[in-house]
């Protein structure tokens, strides 16, 4: 069964995202800021990661960025999720190694759609 | 003579008595004396007839009675008449009544003396002179006749006897005699009158002109020293000085004696004014440099410094003009003078002032600066030895700034109730103490502490009340005038003023730093708000339409029409969120314009792609038409593809089911025009010329409960803007709406950055 990490400072995302992907059939591992999401995606090695983008301690524009630095995650699939909307900040978010982007707020069932995407297309 | 009318006689005799004091002229003039006098003139004759009456007992022949008492009667009345007459008028015919009745005496005597044999024959003369002398032309023949007759008329009653023809002789001789020395000392009277008459006439013009003459003297003399502030001075033609009134002697501290006859008007003159002038004029320097203008007859008022006495100069103002005789020739001239040191000295004040002013205007915004240039003034101005700005503290007053020799004071305080600024400050109004030593408002040892005999206090107003104080000193009593107490005025004000102006500037400064601030911290709300409030919506629209779905479990209808209004309500709620920050984004400039070439067919074929579903949903037809030629223009694409978007929307938005938008993009000359039409419900007219403000929404949108914001023409017309472009829009009310957006197109032969750096600027 696919794991993914879902990284948020937010309580409610971490809810949603937990109920939504574990009605999908994915497991969910949740972290609530950058460091512990990093040190959990090094450690676990999960199949996707959803990541907020503005987060305390360390953003997930920077988790983003050191996690391709691993050989064991460079691939892995990120979708960084975030409130900033706008065309520049998607393509920092891009420059830094994500994969998809979805922006707050965003619609549950899109999300859910979007990790099986890059779930799919990894185990291609 | 004898028919003269009187008030010719009364002026005839006024003339004589002046003759006579004046001359001391006397007789011949008897024909014209007073009428008072001339009983005393008759009575000479009247003793002739006497001393015949009396001659012709003493050597009488044969006396007869009767011509003796007739010519008795006659006497008695040549004698009696003259006594009778008192000072006054005589009826001018009396006056010839005597001589006559002289005669016809002396005919009586004669006959009763014996004719011929009396010698009586030379008093008939006396009578005859007398006519001659006193009477008329008329008078003197009436007089010859009588005595012929009375010749005549005694030879008849003597008759004519052996002696007769002697007797006629005799007779004819008298009458002769008489005629001619009458008619003689007629002429030769008649000729002096006339001569002394004219000499009168004469005489009088003379004293006439005399007088006139005197009282122009009398007038020009006063004249000359009524004018005790002008120099009046008088030269003749060749600039020697004539004339040198009070005036001039006061002025310049000459005596008239010492200059009159003997200096030229140049001495008065500083040489090297004079050196200028005759250079300006084309002339050597000399008198002529002041004499030319007024032997044009030119009157030449110039600006002159003259040289006093004591070799002090003196600003004047001198008018010269020329005196001329009868034929015109220049016999001198005149120089009128006025002392303009007090008109220099106001020029010169109000030019300080005027420079203070302008030195305030450029000393900035600094209350010190600004009361030190002014105190400085103060001081160059009054004379004053020192100045300082005292402002009210409690029950003293402190030393906020000085200068002069107050300058050491800075910081003192002072009783308001014992200083002459605390009582200024009280009665807000000027007050000047002549000398302190002897003022009982001021605190004496203080004073000589200071150094100040004459002190004045200004107060300084400002907005309508007196917070300080301007305070000059000078260590003598007395030492400042009504003018310098004007000009402290004048600094006072001038000082309020700008104490007013910085206080103002201050504020300003103050406010527009808040405001700055505001700015900044608008900048970050904008910058976090975003964050802020999408992290929120993202819950509520996610927990939303999960429960919608029924991940929280199936849904009643009730409960399932109750979160899809909360859905709904979010979404708009998260559109506003959008559209506020975004405007604002836009206004503060936090979005950077990245403006590059953009081309327009790709852009306008996205925004089409983009509302497709939007426009099917609708069941409105979405028709984009872009030609090959529209071109690039230098935009952000972003922000037009937003502005697009939203007039896109909006079209789909009022566009009836089965409707069609058309989105047209054309290049028209230097400009790109992109058209969005609709056949929707249109725009009333009222509502359309607000379509662009911020929050207004139509009334059709609102009736019918088309969801939107009233953000997003205030959006498109931001951003349109920002690129240099305009926004139009036409509508009818159920025809449709079109809305025309123009942006300057990209010229194909200018490099991008020159474009870019236009559209930018």
């Amino acid at each position: 069964m696919p794991t993914v990490l879902v990284v948020d400072d937010d309580p409610d995302i971490r809810d949603i995202a937990t109920m939504k992907l574990e009605q999908a059939g994915l497991e969910v591992v949740t972290e609530a800021d950058g460091e512990g999401g990093l040190a959990a995606a090094l450690e676990l090695a999960p199949d996707a990661l959803l990541l907020d983008w503005m987060m305390p301690r360390l953003t997930g524009i920077e988790v983003c960025s050191r996690l391709r630095e691993h050989p064991q995650t460079a691939r892995l699939p990120i979708i960084l999720l975030t409130a900033k909307a706008q065309e520049a900040d998607i393509e920092r978010g891009f420059a830094a190694g994500a994969t998809d982007y979805l922006v707050k707020p965003f619609s549950p069932r899109e999300l859910v759609a979007r990790i099986t995407a890059v779930l799919a297309r990894g185990t291609k | 003579m004898s028919t003269n009318p009187r008030p010719a006689s009364v002026a005839r005799a006024r003339a004589l008595r002046v003759q006579r004091s004046s001359w001391g002229l006397r007789e011949p003039m008897g024909a014209l004396m007073s009428s008072d006098r001339i009983a005393g003139r008759l009575a000479p004759f009247a003793m002739v007839a006497f001393i015949a009456y009396v001659l012709s007992f003493a050597f009488g022949t044969t006396p007869k009675i009767a011509p003796l008492i007739l010519s008795a009667g006659l006497t008695v009345l040549a004698l009696g008449l003259p006594l009778c007459f008192r000072p006054g008028p005589v009826p001018p015919v009396l006056r010839l009544v005597l001589p006559w009745a002289c005669l016809v005496a002396i005919a009586l005597l004669r006959w009763s003396a014996g004719g011929p044999l009396s010698g009586y024959g030379p008093l008939f003369m006396l009578p005859v002179l007398w006519v001659a002398l006193y009477g008329g032309r008329a008078e003197l023949a009436a007089a010859l006749v009588v005595l012929v007759a009375t010749l005549l008329t005694s030879a008849s009653l003597v008759g004519a006897g052996a002696f007769a023809s002697a007797e006629l002789r005799r007779t004819l001789l008298v009458v002769a005699v008489a005629s001619v020395t009458g008619i003689s000392v007629h002429r030769l009277v008649s000729d002096v009158r006339a001569k002394a008459m004219a000499l009168r006439e004469q005489t009088a013009a003379l004293r006439d002109a005399e007088r006139r003459a005197r009282s122009a003297r009398d007038l020009f003399a006063g004249v000359l020293r009524a004018a005790t502030e002008y120099a009046i001075i008088a030269t003749d033609s060749d600039g020697t000085i004539t004339v040198f009134n009070e005036g001039a002697e006061r002025m310049l501290g000459y005596d008239a004696g010492e200059m009159v006859g003997r200096r030229g008007l140049e001495v008065l003159h500083v040489t090297q004014e004079v050196v200028q002038r005759a250079a300006a004029l084309g002339l050597e320097p000399s008198f002529e440099v002041f004499a030319e203008a007024p032997r044009y007859g030119i009157a030449e008022t110039r600006e002159w410094t003259y040289v006093r006495r004591d070799g002090g100069h003196l600003p004047v103002a001198a008018t010269i003009t020329a005196m001329r005789n009868p034929d015109d020739e220049v016999t001198g001239f005149i120089v009128i003078a006025t002392n303009i040191t007090a008109r220099r000295m106001e020029h010169a004040r109000t030019r300080a002032i005027i420079a203070t002013q302008a030195e305030i205007a450029s000393a900035g915004h600094e209350r010190k600066t600004v009361m030190e240039r002014i105190a400085a003034r103060a001081l160059s101005l009054t004379g004053a030895a020192g100045a300082m700005v005292e402002v009210a503290d409690g029950d003293e007053m402190v030393c906020a700034l000085a200068a002069g020799s107050l300058a050491s004071f800075v910081g003192l305080r002072l009783d308001r109730a014992c200083s002459l600024s605390g009582l200024c400050l009280a009665e807000k109004r000027i007050l000047s103490s002549e000398d302190a030593a002897l003022d009982p408002r001021v605190d004496r040892d203080s004073c000589r502490q200071f150094g100040a005999r004459s002190m004045v206090a200004v107060p300084l107003r400002h907005k309508e009340t007196v917070q300080a104080v301007l305070k000059v000193v000078a260590p003598l009593p007395h030492a400042f005038s009504e003018s310098n107490i004007e000009t402290l005025e004048l600094l006072a004000n001038l000082m309020g003023a700008a104490l007013a102006h910085a206080e103002d500037y201050v504020h300003l400064a103050e406010a527009n730093s808040r405001l700055l601030e505001l700015d900044r911290l608008k900048d970050g709300f904008v910058a976090t708000a975003s964050h802020e409030l999408r992290t929120p919506m993202a819950s509520i629209i996610a927990y939303t339409e999960m429960l919608y779905d029924g991940d929280g479990g199936p849904l009643t209808p009730d409960q399932e029409r109750m979160v899809s209004a909360v859905g709904r309500n979010s979404r708009r709620l998260l559109g506003l969120i959008e559209d506020l920050l975004a405007l604002s984004e836009i206004e503060s400039g936090a979005l950077k314009t990245c403006c590059a070439p953009t081309e327009v067919r790709p852009l306008v074929e996205a925004v089409g792609e983009a509302l497709r579903p939007t426009a099917e949903a609708a069941s409105v037809e979405l028709r984009v038409e872009a030609g090959d030629d529209v071109g690039t223009l230098l935009a952000d694409a972003a922000q037009l593809d937003r502005a697009l978007m939203n007039v896109v929307s909006n079209a789909i938005k009022f566009s009836l089911p089965g409707g069609r938008v058309d989105l047209r993009a054309a290049r028209r000359g230097a400009l790109v025009e992109i058209g969005v039409t609709d056949g929707g419900i249109g725009i009333a007219p009222e509502d359309q010329e607000r379509l662009f403000e911020r929050f207004f929404r139509a009334a059709g949108a609102r009736e019918r409960a088309i969801p939107g914001t009233g953000l997003g023409l205030a959006i498109v017309k931001e951003i349109v803007t920002r690129h240099g472009g305009e926004v139009s829009l036409e509508s009818k009310l159920g025809e449709g709406t079109c809305v025309t957006l123009q942006l300057p197109a990209t010229l194909p032969d200018a490099t991008a950055d020159l474009v870019g750096v236009a559209a930018l600027t």
